[in-house]
C-alpha cells in the first residue's frame, strides 16, 4: 500500500508522510496565488484539514492525486483572493504616493520584481492558470482537468491573463521613464 | 488568417498547445506578417519574464517547520467528541421555528429575541396549565434534534396541524467560524420548503461568507437547473450560478456576488445549496447533510 492508500484507510503516520511529501506543492501554489506568507500558512493547514477530511473520497482512477490536491489548493486560494475583492488594485489606479506601506512599483523594478507586482492585478481565475502553466509547467489539459473547466476557456483565461500583465507592465515603464525625466 | 485570429492564437501557439492544422496556420500568417512576428516576441519575452518571477517567488517559499504541529493542533480540536444534549444544552439552543415564515430583510438578533420570547411563552403557558399542555401537543406536529459542527444543539419544533412533509437535513460539517444563524419554511401548493442560512457568528466585519440550504419536497418543487454536473455522494447534482429571488439570502447584507447553486436530490427531497464558498467546500457542506433527528410525543 502506497502513503494514499494508507492515509486513506486511516493511518495518521502516512497521513505525516503525505503533508511530508507535499506540503511544498501546496504551499508554493498558495505563495504564489497569494502573495504573503502568513496567508500560504494558513492556506496550508486548511488544505490538508480538507485533505484529512475527505481523503476517503479521493478516487486513483479518476485523476492523479496532485491534480486532485492543486484542485482544492487553488480552489481555496480563488476564493480566499476574491473575499479580498478590492485590495489588489490595477497598477495603473495606484499612485505610489497613496500606498506607503508597499513599496513603489519603481523600487518593485529595480528588484526585478515588477511581474509579481503586475499579477497582483489578476483576478484568482487567472492568476491560477498562470501559476499552473508557467510554474507547474502544466499542459492546458492538466489545467482543465485540475480546475473543472473547458480547454477553451484555459486558452481564454491564459490569453487574458498575458494581456493584463503586459497592459500593466508596459505603462508601468513609460511611467518609470517620466518619472526620471522629471526629477532631472 | 487575419492578424486578430493570430493574435487570439499566439498564448497557445508559444505554449506549443495549437493542434497542426492551427499551428500550421499562424505560422504561415507570421512569415508573411511583421507586426504579429514583433507582437509574438513580446508575448515570448513576457512568458520568460512571468516563469523567471515565478520561480524566484517559489524559491523562496517554505512552509514553517511547525506547520505540521499546527496542523496536527488543529486535527485534534476538529476531532473532539460532540457534547450530548442535556436540559441545559435544550434551553440554550436555538429553537427552529418550521413552517413559520420569516419575510424579508429579518434580522439574526430579531429572529433569536423572537424565538426565544416564543420559547419562553409557550414554555411556561404548556407547563403551568394542563389543559394548554394537551391543546400545545396537537398543534405541534412534529420536533426533532439537531447538532451542529462544533457541538451546538438542539430542537426543531413543527408547528401546523398536520405531519410535516418530511425530515429535514442539516450538516454535520461547516467551514470554520459558520454557524445557523436563521431558519424558516414556506409552504405552497404541491410544494413545501424548509430553509436554513448560515453567517459567521458572531458577525464578523469583512466576513461575507453564508450558506443558504433550501429543502424541497411536492410535485410543484422544479427540477435540477441546467449547469455543470458534478457529485455529491454518488449522485449527480449540478453547479449553476444563476440564482432565483428565492435564493437571495434573508439576512443582511444582499447575497455578494459570486454566489453558486448546488442542487441535487436526497431521495425525494430537493436540495439547493447557495453559497459564497468555494466549490470544494460547498460539496463538503452537501456530503455532509444528515437528517434531523425525529421526535416522538413529548
Amino acid at each position: 500500500m502506497d502513503v494514499i492508500e494508507r492515509s486513506q484507510a486511516g493511518d495518521e503516520r502516512a497521513f505525516a508522510e503525505l503533508f511530508e511529501q507535499y506540503k511544498n506543492l501546496v504551499f508554493k501554489t498558495a505563495y504564489l496565488m497569494l502573495d504573503e506568507p502568513q496567508e500560504a500558512e494558513d492556506a496550508l493547514q486548511e488544505v490538508f484539514l480538507r485533505v484529512h477530511r475527505s481523503l476517503s473520497s479521493y478516487q486513483p482512477a479518476k485523476g492523479a492525486f496532485t491534480t486532485w490536491l492543486h484542485r482544492i489548493t487553488v480552489n481555496h486560494c480563488i476564493n480566499r483572493t476574491r473575499k479580498r475583492g478590492l485590495q489588489f488594485l490595477p497598477i495603473a489606479q495606484v499612485h505610489p504616493g497613496d500606498m506607503p506601506s508597499q513599496p513603489s512599483p519603481e523600487g518593485r523594478l529595480d528588484n526585478g520584481d515588477a511581474v509579481a507586482w503586475a499579477m497582483r492585478g489578476l483576478s484568482g481565475k487567472l492568476r491560477a492558470v498562470v501559476v499552473l502553466r508557467y510554474y507547474w509547467d502544466m499542459s492546458y489539459g492538466e489545467i482543465a482537468e485540475t480546475l473543472g473547466i473547458p480547454l477553451g476557456t484555459v486558452k481564454s483565461r491564459l490569453n487574458a491573463a498575458l494581456r493584463a500583465l503586459r497592459a500593466e507592465l508596459e505603462p508601468l515603464a513609460s511611467v518609470r521613464l517620466c518619472d526620471r525625466e522629471v526629477v532631472k | 488568417m487575419s492578424c486578430q485570429e493570430t493574435t487570439a492564437m499566439m498564448v497557445a501557439y508559444l505554449d506549443q498547445e495549437l493542434s497542426p492544422p492551427d499551428r500550421k496556420r499562424v505560422t504561415a500568417h507570421l512569415v508573411g506578417c511583421e507586426a504579429c512576428r514583433r507582437e509574438l516576441a513580446a508575448l515570448s519575452t513576457l512568458q520568460g519574464r512571468v516563469r523567471r518571477s515565478l520561480q524566484q517567488q517559489a524559491a523562496q517559499a517554505v512552509p514553517a517547520p511547525e506547520a505540521w504541529v499546527r496542523l496536527q493542533d488543529a486535527l485534534a480540536s476538529a476531532h473532539r467528541p460532540v457534547r450530548h444534549v442535556g436540559t441545559a444544552g435544550v434551553l440554550q439552543s436555538i429553537v427552529l421555528s418550521i413552517r413559520t415564515l420569516f419575510l424579508g430583510g429579518s434580522l439574526m438578533r430579531r429572529f433569536a429575541l423572537v424565538s426565544l420570547l416564543t420559547l419562553a411563552l409557550l414554555g411556561g403557558v404548556v407547563i403551568a396549565v394542563p389543559p394548554v399542555r394537551a391543546q400545545m401537543q396537537e398543534m405541534i406536529d412534529a420536533w426533532f434534534h439537531f447538532q451542529l459542527p462544533g457541538g451546538r444543539s438542539g430542537v426543531g419544533i413543527g408547528f401546523g396541524g398536520a405531519r410535516h412533509a418530511f425530515r429535514p437535513y442539516l450538516p454535520a460539517w461547516l467551514p470554520e467560524g459558520l454557524d445557523l444563524g436563521l431558519t424558516g419554511g414556506t409552504t405552497a401548493p404541491g410544494a413545501e420548503y424548509v430553509e436554513f442560512e448560515f453567517h459567521p457568528m458572531p458577525p464578523r466585519k469583512g466576513d461575507d461568507r453564508f450558506i443558504r440550504l433550501i429543502e424541497g419536497k411536492g410535485e410543484a418543487v422544479p427540477g435540477l437547473p441546467e449547469g455543470r454536473a458534478v457529485t455529491v455522494k454518488g449522485q449527480r447534482a449540478v453547479f449553476t450560478s444563476e440564482l432565483s429571488e428565492r435564493h437571495e439570502i434573508q439576512v443582511d447584507p444582499p447575497t455578494p456576488v459570486g454566489a453558486q447553486l448546488l442542487s441535487w436530490y436526497v431521495g425525494e427531497i430537493k436540495m439547493e445549496l447557495v453559497s459564497n464558498l468555494s466549490e470544494e467546500e460547498m460539496i463538503a457542506v452537501a456530503e455532509s447533510l444528515v437528517p434531523m433527528e425525529e421526535g416522538k410525543g413529548e
